[in-house]
Parts: structure tokens; sequence; C-alpha cells
């Protein structure tokens, strides 16, 4: 194997190769597989490594600019007239789920502008402002104003909200329900708030306060903890809880920590109003961690986990029964 | 059934875009242009997403896609032809290096990004301290210099450390055919 400078693969790994850097490069990795192989493989492991940090604000941002060119596409395609081009893009309407079905309205007042959006029947993200993110689920609304105050960030939700608020201390952030409102210094929090008989705070990261509309009480939850307000009762309760449970249909991921059978089971009868039962011949020993895609029904789910894990699943009437391969 | 494309796409948005953006930079050393092309492939992938098979090797189809349009994007620079050339025959080869590897089931998997953490805590102290800086919070390695009062080309040699020692380190991993691992 020859010699290479390894300032130029230095340069080249970063990004910050010269133009005579690549014609070495190329004369290496064309030399033998293993100098391919292994200047590849660091390429590999660094696109990894970016995967470790969830950069949402990154991916929400791209996921703006794809919006709005399928919709620049629409709008072009609309004014050419072409109607099967027309149809084939209007499917793209249903991507970015609700853009369409989104009542998107600028309201202005002279005092303070608000914004109003609308999921109907598909949930969206959308992001604020101060570059927080907040995903509306189906039948939710969210109202902000166009510009926070320079000493408090305000929102008010009205149906499911997933909160990834962006760190700020010095302006705090309150999400206003119709009978709980919630305050934030900076973390990821799932906010049930409409007119039912139960409105709920789960905490995933950070730290909250939950207050109820009579203002007598507020109480602080620690991640993994679960604020229960009934209405009827005008009673709050906190309690342990899986709450990354709360959160699955956000990013449509179910996640596992060390999770064995019993407990996967119970994660996917949880989310999935499902009967499953586990057959004598599961090993429930073992444990398992990992993220599987939430699909819209439980088939699809399992037939995925059949692929990781060594069970098979059959439909037995009202239940489905689960056995080892 | 459109439904069904849609939340494939999203999937396929979500395990992918980081990814892309990284592969886009390769190219062409400037992000806003990273993020213009990535944008671009996948606003086609969306139109074209009933004629494109999404079982299989769609990870693949996306890095060829990000490679021409970046490729495309520099020919309408003032670059030179030899660096495209050069560029060109450097992406040949790693998108077959990458033909041989199963790329699409990476992301589905906690104990890769577990594997990782704990092989990145292992390095060097400051060898480690430059590498999460860069990769994972995804900062330039001139405010990674700035922040730490290092040169940039120190920084880079720590970067270029860091992935040769995770590189044989993690050769197991490498085979990238774990899923969910049994950990027992």
């Amino acid at each position: 194997m020859s010699q290479i400078s390894e300032d130029i693969l230095i340069r080249f790994i970063s990004n910050s190769y010269i133009d005579e850097d690549l014609k070495v490069v190329r004369a290496w990795i064309e030399e033998s597989d293993e100098n391919s192989r292994s200047l590849f493989e660091m390429e590999q492991i660094a696109s990894l490594s970016t995967a470790i940090h969830d950069d949402r604000h990154a991916e929400n941002r791209l996921r703006e600019e794809i919006r709005r060119r399928i919709i620049r596409n629409e709008i072009q395609s609309r004014k050419q007239k072409r109607k099967s081009l027309f149809l084939r893009l209007s499917g793209a309407a249903a991507v970015f789920a609700a853009i369409f079905t989104v009542g998107y309205l600028a309201f202005r007042t002279p005092r303070q502008p608000m914004i109003y959006v609308a999921a109907t029947d598909e949930s969206i993200s959308v992001v604020l402002p101060d570059s927080s993110v907040v995903f509306l689920n189906r039948n939710s609304q969210l109202a902000y104003p166009e510009h926070f105050a320079d000493n408090h960030r305000r929102v008010e939700l009205t149906g499911e909200g997933f909160f990834e608020v962006s760190h700020d201390r010095n302006r705090p952030f309150t999400v206003v329900g119709p009978h709980l409102s919630v305050e934030v210094l900076g973390t990821l929090f799932n906010f049930v708030s409409n007119d039912s008989a139960c409105n709920s705070v789960s905490l995933l990261e950070g730290s909250v306060e939950v207050m109820t509309d009579n203002q007598a009480e507020g109480v602080v939850l620690e991640p993994g903890q679960k604020a229960i307000y009934s209405v009827d009762e005008g009673r709050l309760t906190v309690q342990d809880a899986n709450v990354a449970i709360d959160a699955v249909w956000h990013d449509r991921l179910i996640p596992f920590e060390n999770a064995n059978m019993v407990q996967i089971v119970e994660i996917l009868n949880q989310l999935y109003d499902v009967d499953i039962e586990l057959d004598g011949s599961v090993d429930l020993s073992k444990t398992y961690s990992g993220l599987t895609v939430y699909y819209g029904n439980i088939d699809s789910t399992l037939t995925r986990l059949t692929h990781t894990l060594p069970i098979r699943f059959s439909d037995e009437g009202d239940k489905i029964v689960i056995r080892s391969k | 059934m459109k439904i069904e494309l849609t939340e494939r796409f999203e999937i396929i948005f979500g395990d992918n875009y980081r990814r892309m953006l990284l592969h886009a930079l390769r190219f062409v050393q400037n992000e806003d242009d990273a993020e213009d092309i990535v944008a671009d492939v996948f606003c086609d992938l969306w139109k074209r997403i009933e004629e494109i098979d999404l079982d299989s090797g769609i990870t693949t189809y996306l890095y060829r896609a990000v490679s021409t349009r970046a490729l495309n994007h520099l020919r309408h620079k003032n670059v030179s032809a030899l660096l495209i050339e050069n560029l060109e025959a450097i992406n040949e080869r790693r998108m077959e290096f990458m033909a041989h590897e199963n790329l699409e089931d990476i992301v589905y998997s906690k104990d890769i990004a577990r594997g990782l953490k704990e092989a990145i805590s292992e390095l060097p102290e400051k060898c480690r301290q430059v590498f999460v800086l860069s990769y994972v919070n995804g900062l330039k390695s001139k405010e990674i210099a700035d922040a730490l009062d290092l040169s940039v080309r120190t920084v880079e040699a720590h970067i270029y450390k860091a992935l040769r020692m995770l590189r044989s380190r993690l050769k197991y991993l490498i085979c990238f055919i774990l899923v969910l691992l049994c950990l027992t």
C-alpha cells in the first residue's frame, strides 16, 4: 500500500479539500480496495454519528422547504392546466399531512397578529418564531403570535400537541388550554388539552409546571411523570408513566428500551387497543432495545417485528397470539 | 393507497435526510446549497413515488440522486472540469462500496447508536470533545477551533484521528447487519 499524506485525507474527510487533493485521493482509492474501504468506512461512521443527535430543527426547516416546493409545483401545474399532472401533484397535498386540510389564516389585530393553525385529518408539525417545534395531532388547533414578546412566549392549544420548546431562560414558554396551562423553560412534552373529561401532560425531558384553570395549584413534573386532570372532579394527579408512548403519534416511532416481550406486548396493547396474548413458548428472559415504525394497523407493526424478533403471530378471533418462531 | 405512500414518504425522509445532507456536503462544501440539493431530490422522489420501487434500495437511490444533482450543480458554477471529474470518479468508488453494504436498515437500530456512543466515549479526551462537537452537534471546524482555541488544522486532525480509531473499534458494527439486537 502506497503512502498518502495524512494531511490530504484529513482535508478530504473534513470537506476542506483543495483541488489538487482530489487527484491524489482518487489515485489512492483506485489503487486498492483496502484503501477505498478505509476511507468510505470512515465516511459512514461520520454519517452515522450525525444521526445520534436528533436535530429536529434542521429536519423541520428542510421539511418546510420541501413542502413549500411541492405547493409551488402544484400552483404552477394548475396554471398550466395540465390535468394529468395536476392530479398527480395534487396528491402532494397529502404529503405533508394537512397543509391543504389545514386552515391557515393569519388574522391581524393592531396589537398582536396571531396565527391559527389546525390539523384535521393528519397530524402536522409547526415551527414557531422562536424555532420551537409543535407537532399537532389530528383535530387539534394551535394559536401563536407572529412575533413573541420580549419577556414571554405564549401559545394556545386545543386538542393534542407534542412540544419541543427551544431553551430561552429569559422568555418562559406557556401553553394555555381550556382547563390546564403549562409553563416551560425548554423541554419535550405531550399535552392533551381539550374539552374532554380528562386532560393530561406527559413530560419526556426537562421541567414544566402544570397549572389548573382555578390557579389554586401548580405542580412541577419530573421527566417520566404524567399529570392527569379530571375535569369533573377538578383534581390534578401525578403518576409515573411510560411517557414515550404518549408521544408515539408525533414521529410514528415506537421506542423500546430494554423491554422484554411482556412489556412490548403491553405497549402494543395500549397503542392499538387490541388484545395480544403471549404463548408459553415465548422466551421472556430476553430484552430488546430499538425503534420500530408505528404503522396504522397492528398487523403491519407485528409483521415488521417478526423480521427482527424470534416471534410469529396469528389472529385468533378477538385476540392475537404471539408464539416463538 | 395515497395515505400509505404519504406515510412511507415521511418515513423515508426521516430516515435519510441527515445522511443525504452530509453526502451533498461532500460535493458542494456549502450548507445552503446542500440543503437545496437535498430538498430538490425529495421533491422529485415525491413526484415519482408511484414509479419507484420503495422496497428495494431507496437509500441507494437517494445517494445516487443527490450525487447527480450535486455534480450538476457544480457544472453550473465556475468550478474546474478536472475537479468535477475527480469528484465523480471518487463518488463512483463510494457508490460501489455502498452497494456492498446493507444501508437500508441502519437507522432502525438503537444498538448501532449505542455501540457508536460507547466507542466515542472511549476516545481520548480532546479527540472525543472535538468529534462530538463536529459530527454529533454539527458545528463547523472553524466554530470548534474558535470555541476551543485551537487551529482549524488541529481540529480536523482530531476528527480524522477519531474516525480512524472508531473504524478499528467498530469493525463489527460496520457490517451493518444488526437491526434489533438481542441483549439478553
